[in-house]
């Protein structure tokens, strides 16, 4: 395939490898005999979206299909976008240079809040209506999925249909209505009273929602019976018997994570009760052994890469983790393929284990106890005690380790100056533990860094009924923190605020949120997720013109009768459940992990994975 | 018993290649390139020898890098072998695993201990160019017989305390202009280069026939020309001449502006107790 952009333009941009394409094991298909072009898009830039996993299984699984051509598409550096628009390039895909507005379908993953101002501008970029009820025949349908469709509500006026969980069984379902529609040549909107058939399809302009006086919602409605009330997320039974790729692409350029993942398990049984990927993924359901070093062998021999990570939620709970790793180095070892290791509980298992298998010299280790003090702990059911912390980084200053990383979150609910303070505390015991080490045994020169952001309340987590701490208390406590940090041993870096706020107001917005969205984006506003671009300024504006208040979204308090946006959208953990969460949060007592009791969240209605256990 | 050094230990195998580095790829940098034949080798299963110690990399020099958007059928690389392999067979191997845009041309088992990157010293380029008049090849011939009859050529370098001026004369050593069909006549100029001032480069004509750039311009009524210029230039880590401060050396005197459309570079030279020879050339590869 020759590039068809022009050299002129290419070679006067940041990163031209960007735009390229045809990287080793990338797909490319004659057009001949295709029924269906989809442009799988990631809304940020190359280097972000090639790291996602999500777009490598969706798009290798998509070309298994003879009738289908999947090809990739990224949000253009703001150099090669401006070029773009100069040169009347249209938004085009990375493997034919084939502009986009030519495709079947356009889809987005939607990984985080801060990406949905790319969304916009990758459609304004290529041509297609903004707008989802200004698409007519022959523009592609725009799909989404991904874990912030969870609550769709704010890209309802601009998303044609979202696909609410695991997403490789249901977008084949779609791909094959989709074939037989076009065909018959039917309209737009037969094609999505098809699709809304399909388990776990939400067609936002099928529903109507209405409000209280009070800016609440009173109730999201199917517009007719034939919709269903509630739209029930889709997940793959066994990981095992799944479709995983046995080649994936391999870039030319850096991208983020430049390796091999092998994704050990979905859903997580801890259930923090901030973390909504813990909720969103359960029930657990894990690969096995044999599968994934299968997997890694194939996966080495195809990409030649010299590095493969462990991917999961928390990967020291994988069941299997001694028999895996072993088996892990064993092979790839011969191959001169090194194992990355993820964020593990520090024990001596891992310390070991790291020992074994990063040929880095010993640096930094990473800690989250996300909380300065044990009842603020037990309110989060973050099940780390203090004694917990101190043994194990003990036991990596003795092992010659010199750094420690500890995050945490301010804003958290109950919480008090004294939880702050207890953040520097755990700071100087970090130390403390350091010290009692004898010099010939630890490490040189010790550093601790503490790193704080700003708590933002999830959906479908415990704690969705929270306000968000106001930007100036945020920057209060931030102060107060800073004062009690008084260790030369010790760094403290801290996030804005002034992100998180918005963070917070997408993922709990609701429809009226999109019109801000794209009154935002007319301003100028796009990767805002990079701070060189992000323009709170323009933000504030936008929120100003469209008559809306961002704290009524962020930092109010809900009641338990409220109806949230997304009460429509049925993940399996319940309502009632994480109320029950809320409150016991409120009592300060934790909830164990399910593989040690289950607490009924719901999952098991799903009947799979750790829930059969 | 007398300790080997390391190298004459392990290495059984030191390999030369030539490869080319095509339009597909020519925006990769030079460090991209060699994760892309690092990765390549682990695929074919040719066993690079690896350096010890806390973060090992594969043996493989390459010869002076390309700036980013330039092609070339003149890339030469060395490789270090741990496991021992026939030329043929790693030849094979690596072009079955390089990605499209790259490939082994050539390749030659080598018994020299220098390496390609220190001993390179002239390279020759193709610079496709095409101008607003339609006298230009004239015009840059003109220019380049001015340039040649000089002691100095001066141009303006980004150094690091900003610009500075160079006389850029001493690496010149053959300048030519060469028609790519399709256009009109032109002078005669150095023979070995382009036989009779005409490209017969394969992959420049390809490039004729599928660049969007020269799809771009022809839309535009276009009254100009587009040419080659062919030059011979000192290159490595003694002197070097980026053949874009050329083209800035002759719009001065042609008071022409020149717009590249491509650089490709078809030559690399090493140079040997005085004598230039080209990397893969017996004497090139051997010690003696």
């Amino acid at each position: 395939m020759t590039v068809k952009i022009r050299h002129e333009i290419l070679n006067n941009v940041e990163k031209p490898s960007r735009y390229i394409g045809n990287e080793w094991n990338s797909v490319h298909k004659e057009l001949e005999g295709i029924d269906i072009r989809f442009a799988f898009c990631f809304p940020d830039v190359y280097e972000i979206g090639m790291s996602h996993l999500g777009m490598k299984i969706l798009y290798h699984l998509l070309n298994e299909r003879n009738d289908t051509y999947c090809e990739r598409v990224f949000a253009p550096w703001v150099d090669m976008e401006k070029k773009m628009r100069e040169n009347n390039i249209p938004l085009f895909a990375l493997e034919s240079h084939d502009p986009v507005k030519d495709f079947d379908f356009i889809g987005f993953t939607l990984q985080y809040e801060m990406s949905y101002t790319n969304i916009v501008n990758m459609l304004d970029l290529a041509g297609v209506p903004v707008l989802s009820k200004d698409r007519t025949t022959g523009h592609p349908f725009v799909c989404a999925g991904g874990p912030c469709a969870y609550n769709p509500e704010p890209l309802a006026d601009i998303v044609d249909f979202f696909m609410m969980g695991e997403g490789e069984d249901i977008i084949n379902e779609v791909m094959d209505v989709y074939k037989a529609w076009k065909n018959e040549k039917a309209s737009r909107q037969e094609f999505l009273e098809r699709i809304v058939k399909i388990e776990g399809i939400y067609v936002p302009e099928f529903y109507e929602v209405k409000y209280n006086n009070d800016g609440t919602v009173q109730d999201v409605l199917p517009l007719q019976d034939r919709y269903p009330q509630k739209i029930r997320k889709r997940i793959i039974g066994n990981l095992d018997e799944t479709y995983f790729p046995e080649k994936i692409i391999v870039p030319f350029t850096d991208i983020v994570h430049d390796r091999i993942m092998l994704e050990l398990f979905r859903g997580c049984t801890r259930g923090c009760r901030f973390c909504q990927a813990g909720f969103i993924y359960r029930p657990v359901r894990e690969r096995s052994t044999e599968r994934l070093v299968s997997l890694a062998q194939k996966l080495a021999e195809s990409t030649g890469y010299e590095e493969i990570s462990l991917t999961s939620l928390s990967t020291s709970d994988f069941t299997d983790l001694c028999q895996l790793t072993e088996g892990l180095i064993k092979e790839m070892e011969p191959k001169k393929v090194n194992l990355s290791l993820p964020s593990l509980r520090i024990d001596s298992f891992s310390l070991d284990l790291m020992e074994k298998a990063q040929k880095v010299r010993k640096s930094g280790l990473t800690f989250a106890p996300e909380a300065g003090t044990q009842r603020l702990r037990d309110v989060i059911n973050k099940g780390v005690t203090e004694e917990d912390l101190i043994n194990s980084v003990s036991m990596a200053f003795n092992g010659g380790w010199n750094g420690v990383k500890l995050y945490f979150m301010i804003g958290l609910p109950t919480e008090t100056m004294e939880d702050i303070e207890g953040i520097a505390d755990l700071g100087n015991k970090v130390v403390d533990a350091y010290m009692q080490v004898p010099k010939e045994k630890r490490g040189k020169g010790l550093n601790v860094t503490i790193s704080t952001s700003s708590f933002v309340p999830k959906p479908f987590t415990p704690f969705q009924w929270e306000p968000q701490d106001k930007n100036a208390d945020l920057r209060e406590k931030q102060k107060l923190l800073k004062s009690k940090i008084k260790n030369k041993y010790i760094s403290y870096n801290w996030h804005e605020s002034d992100l998180s706020l918005l963070e917070a107001v997408f993922a709990r917005g609701d429809r009226r949120i999109g019109k801000v969205l794209v009154k935002a984006w007319e301003k100028g506003c796009k990767f805002d997720s990079w701070g060189e671009h992000f323009k709170p300024d323009a933000w504030k504006k936008a929120f100003e013109e469209c008559g809306v208040a961002p704290d009524f979204y962020a930092n109010r308090k809900r009641s338990y009768e409220e109806v949230f946006p997304w009460d429509h959208i049925d993940v399996g953990v319940s309502k009632n459940y994480l109320i029950k969460e809320n409150k016991t949060a409120y009592e300060g007592n934790v909830t164990p992990n399910c593989r040690m009791n289950c607490s009924g969240c719901g999952a098991a209605s799903f009947e799979g994975g750790v829930c059969l256990e | 018993m007398v300790q080997l050094p390391l190298k004459e230990v392990f290495a059984l195998n030191d390999i030369r290649v030539r490869f080319v580095r095509d339009e597909a790829v020519k925006y990769i940098s030079h460090l991209d390139l060699m994760k892309v034949f690092d990765r390549a080798m682990r695929r074919a299963g040719v066993q690079i020898l690896y350096s010890q110690g806390f973060n090992p990399h594969p043996q493989m020099v390459f010869g002076l890098p390309l700036s980013v958007g330039v092609t070339s059928e003149a890339e030469y690389a060395d490789f270090e072998l741990s496991q021992p392999m026939s030329v043929s067979e790693f030849v094979h191997r690596a072009n079955g695993q390089l990605p499209s845009g790259l490939k082994i041309l050539e390749a030659e088992e080598k018994h020299s201990k220098a390496n390609i990157m220190a001993t390179i010293s002239q390279a020759v380029y193709e610079i496709v160019v095409y101008t607003d008049s339609n006298n230009g090849k004239e015009i840059v011939g003109k220019a380049i017989d001015d340039i040649l009859s000089r002691d100095e050529v001066i141009v303006k370098k980004e150094g690091k305390k900003g610009l500075k001026d160079l006389n850029i004369r001493p690496m010149i050593n053959e300048v030519a202009v060469v028609t790519i069909p399709g256009g009109s006549d032109s002078r005669l100029k150095i023979e070995d280069i382009c036989p009779g001032g005409v490209c017969e480069n394969e992959r420049i004509l390809d490039f004729m026939g599928k660049s969007p750039d020269i799809a771009a311009i022809k839309k535009e009524q276009y009254q100009g020309e587009i040419f080659c210029i062919s030059a011979r230039l000192s290159a490595g880590s003694a002197a070097n001449l980026k053949p874009e401060l050329l083209i800035s050396a002759l719009e001065d005197a042609a008071s022409l502006k020149l717009n590249v459309i491509k650089i490709h570079r078809t030559g690399l030279f090493i140079s040997k107790a005085g004598k230039t020879l080209k990397p893969l050339d017996k004497e090139a590869l051997s010690d003696a």
